[in-house]
């Protein structure tokens, strides 16, 4: 019943054999097959993780974007304000300056027309006491004669008496 | 044999004291004569067996789509992998490829007496050459993890007066392994065997479920159990 015998070795070897057979026959192909499967889905895991990273990233990117071009547009929008304003402001002084000047210049012609219609009354008024002077002193003495006639009336005379000729 | 008197008690012990020799099922004519056991054939069948499911539960093997199949032995594999490797650690994963083989051997070879063969476990040699393969892979494991030095330091822990005991331990650890095996192969199998003389038709069945399947898978689990506890305590 008990006897130790050279089946011991075989038995041995049959183990060997046996853990070898099965390594490559069975634990070998499937061990392999679900290590495949388990790096393919942490890859899978790795690559959504990765793709939620960049979602995320390109989000911020967006908001930043969103952010900054609010920010543009009302530094735009003040800007035109104080620009608007600054013109209107210049527009005003503009349109005040303008005014006066023309109203300088209105008085300024006021003023020459009056010294020209002044000058052409002084001439008309000078031909009208000649002629008076003429008239009194008689007929015809040459022309020459006449102006300094006036000349010495005016002088003899006096402008403040120039109304009285007429 | 229903009716049972002196004689056939004696008939009795003898038939079972013949079932109990390991069969010499044929002799290599070399050397005056090797004698090959019948337990060395059951293990051939058993290996061939194996072999065969292994080609073809291996053929097909998908890593996106497995099939039901394929769902079925990576289930079994994977738990027989996380048994060992919650023993064992990460370190001692080189080791599992070689426990599950064990298992898968003993179990089958335990219940080999359901299909009819005679459990190879059944011969002393068979369980003496498990174990002896378990305290080579034990002390290897050991040696590997340790190198020469360490390896030989280990005897003397925790306290150098333990030497003797752990030298000990070498050949103690595979004697419990392989008595505790065979003695609950040889143990079932003469409880059978006895339970069919006395009433071969019905009543064996519950007890060939509880002493070849279930005892069965009891040793195997305890034999593998044992041999990892040891790795584990080895690569420590």
């Amino acid at each position: 019943m008990i006897q130790i015998n050279i089946n011991l070795v075989f038995t041995i070897i049959n183990l060997i054999v046996l853990y070898l057979l099965m390594k490559k026959f069975l634990f070998g192909p499937v061990i392999r097959v679900m290590e495949q499967r388990k790096s393919m889905i942490d890859q899978q895991f790795a690559g959504a993780k990765e793709n939620e990273q960049k979602a995320l990233e390109l989000k911020d990117q967006y908001e930043e974007a969103l952010k900054s071009a609010k920010e543009e547009s009302f530094r735009i929008m003040d800007q035109a304000k104080g620009e608007a304003k600054a013109q209107a402001e210049r527009i005003m002084q503009d349109a005040g300056a303008q005014a006066d000047e023309i109203l300088a210049k209105a008085r300024e012609d006021i003023r020459l027309e009056q010294e020209a219609a002044m000058k052409e009354m002084e001439g008309k008024v000078a031909r009208l006491a000649l002629d008076a002077a003429a008239k009194i002193l008689g007929e015809k003495s040459g022309s020459e004669q006449d102006l300094s006639l006036y000349d010495q009336f005016i002088e003899k005379a006096g402008d403040p008496y120039d109304r009285n000729v007429h | 044999m229903s009716i049972k008197g002196g004689s056939e008690t004696g008939n009795l012990s003898s038939t079972l004291m013949e079932e109990l020799e390991n069969k010499t099922v044929f002799t290599i004519p070399v050397f005056g004569g090797i004698p090959v056991a019948e337990s060395v054939v059951v293990t051939w069948v058993i290996m061939a067996v194996l072999v065969v499911l292994s080609l073809i539960l291996v053929r097909n093997l998908s890593v996106e789509n497995p099939s039901r199949k394929q769902l079925l032995l990576e289930t079994g594999i994977s738990f027989l992998q996380n048994f060992f490797q919650d023993i064992l650690g990460e370190e001692g994963k080189r080791y599992i490829p070689y426990l599950m083989t064990t298992v898968i051997y003993i179990g089958i070879a335990n219940i080999a007496g359901v299909f009819g063969f005679t459990p190879p476990t059944k011969d002393l040699n068979v369980t003496i050459g498990l174990a002896v393969m378990s305290i080579v892979l034990i002390e290897y494991a050991g040696f590997h993890k340790r190198g020469a030095k360490g390896f030989l330091k280990s005897f003397m822990e925790p306290v150098p007066i333990m030497l003797p005991i752990n030298i000990l331990e070498i050949a103690i650890r595979p004697t419990s392994l392989c008595m505790r095996l065979f003695g609950n192969v040889l143990g079932s199998f003469v409880v059978m065997k006895l339970l069919e003389f006395i009433c071969p038709a019905v009543l064996p069945i519950p007890f060939s479920l509880y002493f070849d399947v279930f005892d069965g898978f009891i040793q195997a689990y305890v034999f593998v159990f044992l041999t990892s506890l040891f790795i584990k305590e080895a690569i420590e």
